[in-house]
């Protein structure tokens, strides 16, 4: 650790050790230059809840979950999974966490059975442990037919799920999917939802950030909203809801102004 | 709609010089580069009558003007491929969905290619053949003509081929293949070189022997306009209109080819690579069956996969294959008989480990999230780097030491070669290892962009000192050979052994400083190499 890292700690919340959270974030701050990303982001995230971190572009959202996976230093703050502080411990915390980032680079001049391999054995799994699970999650994520096609190959959707493959194969505790469903196919995604429910069914926690609101409402137990790196709402879904749908509720807590009529009349009214 | 065009590749410019100083700095480099180019052709074409007053009419001069109006032509065809994704004014598919006719588009992707570094310096490197070759009257008229007609044989070519291959471009494998022709034709350019510089040295002897295989010169027809110049020259006033004609239709053949390649290009799209090169899926399949199978053995399978697979990788690969082959070329040329020559393979460990070593993290990229991500110590990821730095270093060098010690009969020395090249290999592993943690310079997604970086001038400060320090390490090795080679042979053996244990010894401490210094660091050194390079 060094000198800067520890001018920030922050020490975790006091309690009892059966109601430690799976996720817990205190104080979390970074600033690229001028711009602040996240500004002191306060979270607990509970054990084996399905938590959906939503908010619109630029809320801040990729830049908390890189602080809360130990990708990205927090200029101040701290993030603890399962009671492991992320930035003071890192290899103890990573053990229990998967990861599938937003921007998705993945060494991807290996082939989708070698990367699951290679990701196994980086995770300190015993080889025939890697072995099997290779060609169960490639089969259960219906990669079987790519596993020998290099990713660079792969079209988006199946980069996202060879990432969670490899989020998945040292079966790790709490998951940290920033943006899961994107370009991926329906029946894909459904596939993908049942594994990650069978997670939560488990004991497992799941952080995710998404954009599609349905999706959200529909999996998660509870939601936080986050706007210009602030968050707004924390809370059970329900509650953050209030008898509305979540699209609607997120629309009026980040204050986004609905397309006015009165703009861009011209509209559909060319003729050529 | 040219000028939109014109604006447009402008305005593009324009903003990439705001955008960054790099870029700034790129425009200036290339400026510089294109104006030494463009001096270079002038005083080649210029030459022959500089050097010989019938320069400008014997044979010499004219292979002279073809080779260069040759060189120019494929340079053209190739190297705005090279660039390809970099220049949107270069892909007509950006232009798709704008509401253009067939000849709205050519004349603007013809207007915008005329803009830029490339063609002013083409167009000043040209006029040297009218100092070259035009005579005083009609003739000179028609070097003029072939000037333009080459001008336009080489933008038009380059248009076609571009648009004709936009769609395999922009698959990955087409832009892999591409990889491949770069370093072809750097090589190629080197010899042509060469060539240029040899008729040079000739042009005072109109009997001068033609190379065999001259004749090819002409095939092009960049070709024919270099004997369209040649001819106007000697006075041949026939022979120059008939090869200028023939030039120029060229000229409206690829340009008719061309507008009529656009709209196929709009159109279609080259169906994606999804076949795959290892039959087994098995990251330690063979030949990388043994390799151990944990993290040093996963980081080691994948980077000698990488070395094979990925365009850059591969093409440096195939320059580290010079190294038996200079151990071949001692021999055939050298005319050495010690057997002790054979230690020279050990050498190409030095030139190995230093591609391969320099900056192993900024090669991983983005991708170095995976072993951020998962904890660890990245001690042990150096580590399987630096296997297979041994693994393919260690081949390369011995595949050396068996050429020259088949050809020397030194076989008594392979040995001591062999160890001698892992000494090698592992000092300046280990000065790589230190400098990779020291100075990481992120590189480019582009697979086709061989060449750019974005390497500051502290890395590069950082590369220059690893390589002085690389010497000073081997500087006691290359002491006690030299010393036990000039005094009692015998005494290489243990020499030679006492370099191995120091080898590896600097190995260890150049894996522990490296360790050390990334330890803790590893979110910083992602966010460095994980920066996406600007395309310039």
């Amino acid at each position: 650790m060094s000198d800067t890292e520890s001018e920030h700690l922050v020490a975790e919340p006091e309690r009892p050790a059966g109601e430690r959270p799976a996720v817990s974030v205190r104080g979390l701050r970074k600033a690229f230059g001028a711009k602040v990303a996240v500004q002191g982001l306060d979270l607990d995230v509970p054990h084996g809840c399905f938590f959906g971190l939503v908010g619109p572009n630029g809320a801040g959202k990729t830049t908390s979950l890189s602080m809360m996976t130990g990708l990205l230093r927090p200029d101040a703050g701290s993030a603890w999974v399962k009671g492991v502080d992320v930035w003071w411990d890192p290899v103890r915390a990573k053990a229990s966490i998967g990861v599938l980032p937003e921007d998705l680079r993945l060494f991807e001049r290996l082939t989708g059975s070698e990367l699951l391999t290679f990701s196994g054995l980086l995770r300190g799994l015993p080889s025939d442990v890697v072995k099997e699970r290779v060609p169960e999650l490639l089969d259960v994520l219906g990669l079987t037919e790519a596993a020998k096609v290099m990713v660079v190959d792969y079209s988006h959707g199946m980069r996202k799920k060879i990432g969670l493959a490899s989020a998945l194969i040292h079966a790790p505790t709490v998951l940290f999917l920033d943006e899961p469903f994107e370009a991926v196919d329906p029946v894909s995604a459904r596939s993908i939802r049942a594994l990650l429910e069978r997670h939560t069914d488990g004991g497992g926690t799941v952080v995710f950030s998404s954009h599609v609101m349905e999706l959200v409402e529909r999996l998660c137990d509870r939601v936080a909203v986050m706007h210009q790196g602030r968050l707004v709402i924390e809370g059970p879904t329900a509650a953050v809801r209030r008898g509305k749908t979540l699209e609607e509720a997120f629309v009026e807590l980040v204050g986004e102004r609905d397309a006015s009529t009165k703009e861009l009349r011209w509209l559909g009214t060319s003729s050529g | 709609m040219a000028r939109h065009f014109l604006r447009l590749k402008l305005r593009l410019i324009g903003n990439g010089l705001r955008a960054s100083w790099q870029r700034r700095l790129g425009l200036l480099f290339g400026a510089l580069y294109g104006l030494s180019f463009a001096a270079v052709c002038f005083f080649v074409l210029a030459l022959p009558r500089l050097v010989s007053k019938n320069g400008h009419s014997n044979r010499v001069g004219a292979a002279l003007v073809a080779l260069v109006f040759d060189a120019m032509f494929i340079g053209w065809l190739l190297i705005p491929l090279l660039g390809f994704g970099n220049d949107e004014t270069l892909d007509p598919i950006r232009l798709a969905l704008l509401p253009l006719t067939r000849r709205q588009l050519a004349t603007g992707l013809f207007a915008a290619s005329c803009v830029g570094v490339a063609p002013i310096a083409m167009l000043l490197g040209l006029s040297g053949a009218i100092v070259g070759f035009a005579p005083v009257g009609p003739g000179a008229v028609l070097v003029v003509a072939a000037l333009a007609v080459q001008l336009s044989l080489c933008i038009v070519g380059s248009r076609f081929v571009t648009t004709a291959l936009s769609g395999i471009l922009r698959s990955r494998k087409g832009r892999d293949v591409l990889g491949f022709v770069g370093v072809l034709f750097g090589a190629v350019a080197g010899l042509g070189g060469q060539v240029i510089g040899h008729l040079g040295g000739h042009l005072r002897h109109p009997g001068h022997r033609l190379p065999a295989g001259s004749g090819a010169l002409y095939w092009l027809p960049s070709g024919w306009a270099a004997r369209a110049v040649a001819r106007a020259g000697s006075g041949d006033i026939a022979a120059a209109v008939l090869n200028l004609v023939l030039a120029a239709a060229a000229v409206v053949l690829l340009a008719w080819l061309w507008v009529n390649r656009i709209e196929a290009a709009l159109t279609t799209r080259e169906a994606g690579g999804k076949k795959a090169d290892n039959k087994s899926g098995d990251l330690f399949a063979r030949p990388l069956a043994f390799l151990p199978r944990n993290r040093t053995g996963a980081m080691a399978a994948k980077e000698m996969r990488y070395h094979w697979r990925e365009p850059r990788r591969r093409a440096g690969l195939m320059v580290l294959l010079g190294t038996p082959v200079a151990g071949l070329a001692v021999l055939l040329f050298g005319k050495v008989s010690d057997p002790a020559v054979v230690l020279l393979a050990a050498a190409g460990g030095l030139l190995i480990a230093q591609q391969m070593t320099t900056n192993q993290f900024g090669l991983d990229g983005a991708a170095l999230w995976m072993n951020v991500a998962s904890g660890g110590d990245p001690a042990v990821d150096l580590r399987g780097k630096n296997l297979a730095t041994g693994v393919i270093g260690l081949g390369m060098v011995a595949a050396a030491t068996v050429a020259l010690a088949a050809g020397t009969g030194g076989w008594l020395y392979a040995p001591l070669a062999l160890v001698l090249g892992a000494t090698v290999l592992g000092i300046a592993t280990a000065v790589g290892n230190v400098v990779s943690v020291l100075a990481p310079v992120p590189v480019p997604d582009s697979p086709t962009n061989l060449w750019q970086n974005n390497a500051g001038c502290l890395p590069v400060l950082v590369q220059m000192l690893g390589m002085a320090v690389t010497g000073l390490l081997l500087a006691p090795v290359g002491v006690a050979v030299a010393v036990s080679l000039a005094t009692w042979r015998p005494a290489l053996v243990p020499a030679v052994l006492a370099s191995g244990a120091y080898g590896y010894l600097v190995w260890r401490q150049g894996l522990k400083v490296a360790a050390r210094r990334i330890r803790g660091r590893e979110p910083e050194l992602l966010s460095i190499v994980g920066r996406r390079a600007e395309a310039t």
